[in-house]
């Protein structure tokens, strides 16, 4: 009843009944002047917040992200093209047997080139690995290959290289022919986020840190270099999701 | 003067008139960061909040539907950025980030008194999802009527909470602040 006298909800009759109730419960009335003080209080701080002058940063990313609207136009553009790709393809292939073989085939021959691409390389030389804080599955003197992804919509594919002082560079490249939000996450406890950019500072991406995350969000073909230090000597747990529309399309854990 | 409306600017944003952009910043850059620094507590997280908020507003600009309240979209796409913020940060780095603030502010900022500071705390130390009611009334000035399209919880129960909320506050602030 409270809650409704506050809010003014309350009929005639009730109200009288409610201030007569006060008249006489010295609890109440001590409640209602306290639920009172607590609105004015809320009034009060909420009148002095802190002034946002945001539009300039905000400006400046929306400028750097481009005309989105025409780069997504285009996209259109080039999917109406490989729409009369189609086509012609299934000309070639007029039945799903053909297709399904023609699948099977591509994709025997990206992963050849995959697997041939990430094969074990001779060291270079110039780094010890004696300076590695953490490991990868598949070592490699000059970067170790971790994650490579394949949906279709985005490619990604990330290495990591060890650095002396506990530093580990990733290299991370993006392909995806729309937005996509590619987000690393990590325990505070495990890294830091010490720099991070853009290879090349194209226009169609952003780029987020927080104090236990990365966030890029990429369009087209990019790649970025995220520079992390290592708080422990033991492995530990970089979380690789891929987000597409705010929906989680891809997660994976490796260890670094 | 006439003001155009919210999808008269974003209908010219989608036709490449990219600055027009910044009316819709300059109309709703100060409700959207109150609603994130009262939520995070820290100013410097709440700009970066702010800032990521009309960053994803504009880059899904064109799934806007015109029937739809430009406002309420974008007020709803801040709580859901906040909200899976708050969540993903760890509870002991809010207090330490809202300690440091408060200090500076107290120290720093003359205009800010001593009971606002502790009201500021007291609204800290609810569950967000009082804590995000009693932000949209007071902060934001939304109607009960918003809050329950923003939240998707009916209008009843967002009064009902509000109250909770209210009660909870007049608990801390007056046994752990005593300032009532």
């Amino acid at each position: 009843m409270l809650r409704l006298y506050l809010e003014g909800n309350l009929t005639d009759t009730e109200k009288l009944q409610f201030e007569k109730e006060l008249a006489v419960n010295t609890e109440l009335s001590a409640l209602l002047e306290d639920m009172n003080q607590v609105e004015h209080l809320l009034e009060s701080s909420a009148a002095s917040s802190t002034k946002a002058d945001l539009l300039e940063p905000i400006m400046n990313s929306v400028w750097k992200l481009g005309k989105v609207y025409e780069r997504k136009q285009r996209l259109q553009d080039d999917q109406i093209a490989a729409g009369t790709w189609q086509k012609t393809a299934n000309r070639i292939f007029p039945t799903p047997h053909w297709n399904l073989a023609w699948g099977f085939i591509a994709g025997v021959i990206v992963g050849v080139a995959i697997l041939s691409f990430f094969h074990p390389r001779q060291p270079s030389g110039g780094f010890s690995e004696m300076d590695a804080t953490g490991t990868f599955a598949q070592k490699d003197a000059t970067g170790f290959l971790i994650l490579p992804v394949d949906l279709p919509a985005v490619k990604l594919n990330l290495a990591a290289n060890p650095l002396p002082q506990s530093f580990i560079q990733l290299n991370l490249d993006v392909s995806s022919e729309e937005n996509c939000l590619v987000q690393l996450s990590f325990n505070t406890s495990s890294f830091q986020v010490w720099s991070l950019r853009q290879v090349g500072n194209k226009p169609n991406c952003q780029i987020l840190a927080g104090y236990n995350y990365v966030e890029i969000g990429n369009l087209g073909q990019n790649s970025y270099i995220i520079l992390l230090k290592k708080l422990t000597t033991i492995e530990e747990e970089l979380s690789v999701s891929i987000f597409r529309d705010g929906n989680l399309e891809y997660n994976s854990q490796v260890k670094i | 003067m006439v003001e155009i409306d919210d999808h008269s600017i974003i209908k010219k944003v989608l036709e490449g008139d990219t600055a027009s952009f910044a009316e819709i910043v300059v109309r709703y850059q100060q409700i959207i960061f109150n609603l994130t620094y009262q939520m995070t507590g820290n100013e410097e997280d709440a700009r970066d909040l702010t800032q990521e908020i009309f960053i994803r507003a504009y880059m899904n600009l064109d799934r806007i539907d015109p029937h739809y309240k430009f406002f309420s979209w974008l007020y709803r796409l801040g709580v859901n950025q906040t909200l899976d913020f708050i969540k993903r940060r760890k509870p002991l780095i809010l207090t330490e980030n809202l300690m440091a603030h408060d200090r500076y502010a107290e120290n720093e900022n003359g205009n800010l008194t001593e009971k606002k500071t502790y009201v500021r705390k007291a609204i800290q130390k609810l569950k967000p999802k009082y804590r995000l009611l009693i932000v949209m009334k007071y902060y934001s000035a939304l109607s009960y009527d918003q809050m329950s399209l923003i939240t998707g919880i009916p209008e009843k129960k967002v009064k009902s909470r509000l109250f909770e909320a209210r009660q909870m506050l007049r608990t801390t602030l007056k046994s752990s602040m005593e300032i009532l």
